[in-house]
């Protein structure tokens, strides 16, 4: 039981940097109606940032404020420039073209650091072991994780329910037609919409260096898996996505317990269950 | 809405399709003619096919690495033939390998065929040798190659060492200085079954020795967390990581934050050292390693190559770019010789005793297996470095015992006789 | 100042003039040269069949179908090319066809938007969503419920009245009572011409041509993209072999 409990606790972890990889996408396909492709190459691109800043400063403190925030006007750049030219085209375009800025970054970062990994040390404060009395002590770190994950994701709830960007985020989701005809600038906020998303996989690249290193295909599994996360969650599906994420992180951890091979298959299986038997995602809106 | 998960539907597709492949292998025209005869100064091509993208970028940069300082060295020539190295990527897929043999062959007609960071991709490589009659020296650790049905006595050598050959040899250390409640923990691909079974020979075979748990992990594991109860719970008090490359690096460190490698000392099927730098001294220390090269063994063709390879790229080699080294030493040695028909290589390496890159090598006669020195190796903390590794920054781990190649710890040529006997 | 003077262009310039409005979906050749103008304080019904042309004239006027030919004034200033977000600001209220509730948002979400929309200080922007709930008291208890989940009735006051936010001077009123109860339509007609009378213009689309009529200063006939037929309403109410004839009532 102990063992179980263990496992449900690492696994929460593990859901954890889904979630904020998953609600990003989500977000973007969300109000720009394109699936970012490169947003798994840009969690990388933070996270080598990352892994630069705290080899200069020796801690991720830094990182942690510094780098969403350049994660922010990164993903305003690529909107602003590249991006933008995609909408009111099909939309498999700006698919293709973050498909392809995927592979710029990726090789990108191979070019000038290098084809193998980088280090990211923890935080010192952090370097030591808790016991949730679960019979094993969890690392601080992890903990630490869970719960930047949870400031992240009730902050960005905030953020969407109670201020007037948020309202115009969640209307311009619904209907971005509408919400031009009521006189909303909606450009400004497809702009702004793409580099939170960016921002916060930004803070997931921070927050993973320390846990699996860096190394330039690191977006990509992740990503598929973020995807597995938005479809299980619900499309558009903020707590869905929240739910989906740690489900799988769970279910993952616990195969392993029992399982360990198959755990890799247990988030496609689940995603197969959902699009077979709940089309619109667990908490998707019809 | 409708559009929008027929999107989704194509990303997935383009997901599926893109895993991993950005650079080609890219074809040179067709060239000259076919093996020429003694005293004949055609081109001596060789063809290297590694992975010099995918998962193991750096172990197939290496080889191409060790493969070109031979050529070096050898002042691109075999005797009065020049040296002509053709380097493919097989993005550690099979399918590509064997497109890219075919191509080697017909197309530019390689001489010789060596190369692989994979044990998937080597036996593709063999296959299409095998066939078209070219000499294959396979560089990775696998124990199928020189097995039925892949081996081909008359094109197929291994340069590299089997799995079971490494681990009976790091056996005795593992239970004696270890722990004898051994927890295995392997990739689940050919090799970490491979290393199961050779594990689950060998280490019951030691006093008092046993394995208290296993667990597979998919290749590309990049959460190890949740093992770790699952490794703590087993009871043991020694654990064996059979993983390579990224996966290792994530589980060293993960383990770490858990302090497991603190309380259970930790064994390493493979090392290599851009991963251990990767790593740092801090990950490594407290762990443990066998190799088939370690860059600061005390032996003089060991030391040359490694000098020479310093010099060239700036860092002490790995553990992959010998093997290649060695390929090329051999095949040009033996076309210096004359001997540069598949018939007459085979005559030159049958029974081969040579010292090049790994220190003294034997080329044994029944399955072209080299066996040679396997090193246990201990990872060093950062104070440790330039005293016990002798280099502040390259040092990251210690020669503790040399195991030299030997007979008794590959399947011996009358267990390999046996099994060749009984697939007939 | 009088509401009407308030809303009124400076001279009692139309609020809105199309000249000749050219229009195609794709190569269909949808408006075919429509002529129309609404005054401040005018209520002005376009009626025509299914597929005549009148939803395509009320999106081409917000810039959401592209205008190949002809010309749009709203108060005096030419909206072709501007963007949608900025024909808005010209004073133009837009209730589209379906409503188009965003769901999830509540009605005083929806407000908010629209007065957001309006960019204006933020002061203006509360009594612009107090003004909206004097036409449609009904809604202050529905406030903070969810407006795409309100009877079909509540959402139409919820899109008249998000338009009326922000220093609207015109109103685009596109089926506004498209499968509503016949007295619901009428109350839904008798608020509309409040609004006119306090002083916005008002083009009204519509197929209750009966609805239309009883509260409407001037009517439109459209038919296959282009105008045939205009005049008084109180004639036309009095004309049943005209009503006949052009509505099929």
């Amino acid at each position: 039981m102990d063992q179980l409990l263990s496992q449900l606790v690492l696994g929460i972890v593990s859901g954890a940097l889904l979630v904020l990889l998953a609600l990003g996408l989500n977000l973007i396909f969300g109000l720009l109606e394109f699936i970012n492709f490169s947003h798994g190459a840009l969690y990388m691109v933070g996270a080598y940032l990352t892994s630069y800043l705290a080899a200069a400063t020796g801690t991720i403190w830094l990182a942690l404020l510094v780098v969403p925030i350049a994660m922010a006007l990164i993903g305003a750049a690529l909107e602003r420039t590249v991006i933008r030219p995609m909408y009111g085209r099909d939309q498999v375009d700006a698919l293709l073209l973050t498909f392809g800025l995927t592979y710029i970054l990726i090789e990108g970062v191979r070019y000038i650091a290098g084809s193998g990994g980088r280090r990211v040390k923890g935080p010192e404060l952090l370097a030591f072991q808790v016991d949730l009395g679960l019979g094993r002590p969890v690392p601080a770190y992890l903990l630490f994780v869970v719960v930047a994950v949870a400031l992240v994701v009730g902050g960005l709830w905030l953020f969407l329910q109670k201020t007037n960007v948020g309202l115009i985020v969640r209307a311009g989701i619904r209907d971005h037609i509408m919400i031009r005809a009521l006189g909303v600038r909606f450009d400004r906020y497809r702009t702004l919409v793409f580099a939170i998303g960016i921002a916060v996989a930004g803070v997931a690249g921070v927050l993973t260096g320390p846990i699996t290193g860096v190394y330039p295909e690191m977006g990509a599994d992740i990503l598929i898996l973020a995807f597995v996360v938005v479809v299980v969650g619900g499309m558009g599906s903020f707590w869905g996505a929240v739910v989906a994420g740690l489900l799988i992180g769970v279910l993952v951890s616990v195969t392993t317990l029992y399982a360990s091979v198959y755990a890799g298959i247990v988030p496609f299986i689940l995603m197969i269950l959902v699009m077979t038997f709940r089309p619109r995602g667990l908490l998707g809106a019809t | 809405m409708r559009a929008k998960a027929g999107l989704l539907a194509g990303a997935a597709l383009l997901l599926a399709a893109c895993g991993g492949t950005v650079a080609g292998g890219g074809g040179s025209g067709g060239g000259g003619g076919g093996g020429g005869g003694e005293g004949s100064t055609e081109p001596l091509k060789v063809g290297v096919i590694t992975g010099i993208t995918g998962a193991y970028v750096q172990l197939g940069e290496e080889q191409r690495n060790g493969a070109e300082l031979a050529v070096k060295l050898l002042e691109e020539k075999a005797g009065d033939r020049p040296i002509e190295l053709i380097v493919r990527d097989d993005q550690l897929k099979p399918d590509i390998a064997l497109r890219e043999a075919q191509a080697l062959i017909q197309e530019e007609q390689v001489d010789f065929l060596t190369g692989c960071v994979s044990a998937a991709t080597t036996l593709a490589v063999n296959q299409i040798a095998s066939q078209a009659g070219v000499p294959y020296l396979g560089t990775c650790q696998t124990e199928q190659l020189n097995r039925p049905p892949n081996f081909n006595a008359e094109v197929t050598y291994h340069l590299a060492p089997t799995p079971s050959q490494g681990i009976n040899s790091a056996a005795p250390f593992i239970c004696e200085n270890l722990g004898e409640k051994v927890f295995l923990l392997l990739p689940d691909y050919a090799f970490g079954h491979e290393q199961e079974a050779a594990y689950t020979t060998a280490l019951p075979e030691q006093t008092g020795c046993s394995i208290v748990g296993k667990a597979y992990f998919p290749l590309g594991t990049t959460d190890f967390n949740p093992f770790v109860p699952t490794i703590e719970g087993s009871g043991a008090n020694a654990l064996v990581y059979g993983g390579v490359g990224r996966d290792q690096v994530s589980f060293l460190r993960q383990a770490d934050q858990f302090g497991l490698t603190d309380r259970i000392p930790t064994f390493l099927t493979i090392e290599d050292l851009s991963f251990d730098q990767e790593l740092g001294f801090d990950l490594i220390d407290g762990t443990y390693a066998m190799a088939a090269f370690w860059w600061n063994v005390d032996d003089e063709n060991v030391q040359t190559y490694v000098e020479a390879y310093r010099e060239e790229y700036g860092t002490p080699p790995g553990g992959y770019g010998v093997y290649l080294y060695n390929a090329l030493n051999l095949i040009a040695t033996a076309v210096e010789e004359g001997s540069d028909t598949p018939e007459a290589f085979r005559e030159f390496m049958e029974g081969r005793e040579v010292s090049l890159g790994q220190g003294d090598m034997t080329i044994r006669e029944c399955d072209h297996q080299a066996l040679a020195p396997i090193y246990i190796l201990e990872g060093l903390a950062a104070d440790e470095a330039e005293s016990r590794g002798g280099d502040a920054e390259f040092g990251l781990r210690e020669v503790v015992e040399t195991v030299p190649g030997s007979e008794e710890t590959a399947p011996t040529c009358d267990e390999v006789q046996e099994e060749f006997q009984r697939v007939g | 100042m009088s509401a009407a003077e308030r809303v009124a262009g400076a001279d009692g310039a139309p609020l809105l003039e199309l000249d000749d409005v050219q229009a195609y979906y794709g190569l269909a050749h949808i408006l075919q040269g429509i002529t129309l103008t609404v005054r401040a304080g005018e209520l002005v019904a376009l009626l025509g069949r299914n597929g005549a042309g009148k939803t395509t004239t009320v999106k081409s006027i917000m810039g959401l179908v592209a205008v190949r030919g002809g010309r749009i004034r709203c108060a005096g200033r030419d909206v072709v090319g501007h963007a949608t977000e900025n024909i808005a600001q010209f004073g133009i209220g837009y209730v589209p066809e379906d409503r188009r509730m965003f769901p999830g948002l509540t009605v005083r979400e929806n407000f908010r938007l629209a007065a957001l929309g309006s960019r204006a200080p933020k002061g203006e922007q509360q009594a612009a969503q107090r003004r909206a709930l004097e036409v449609f008291p009904l809604l202050e208890k529905h406030l903070d419920r969810d407006a795409s989940r309100l009877s079909g009735g509540q959402q139409q006051m919820v899109a008249v009245g998000r338009a009326l936010i922000g220093g609207t001077k015109l109103l685009l009123v596109d089926e506004v009572t498209q499968g509503l109860a016949p007295n619901i339509a009428h109350d839904m007609g008798r608020t509309l011409r409040r609004v006119a009378d306090e002083g916005h213009g008002v083009l009204l689309v519509e197929q209750n041509a009966q609805m239309a009529l009883e509260v409407a200063d001037r009517v439109y006939v459209v038919d296959q993209g282009v105008i045939v037929h205009s005049g008084d309403a109180e004639q036309l109410r009095a004309d049943p072999a005209w009503m006949a004839e052009h509505l099929q009532l």
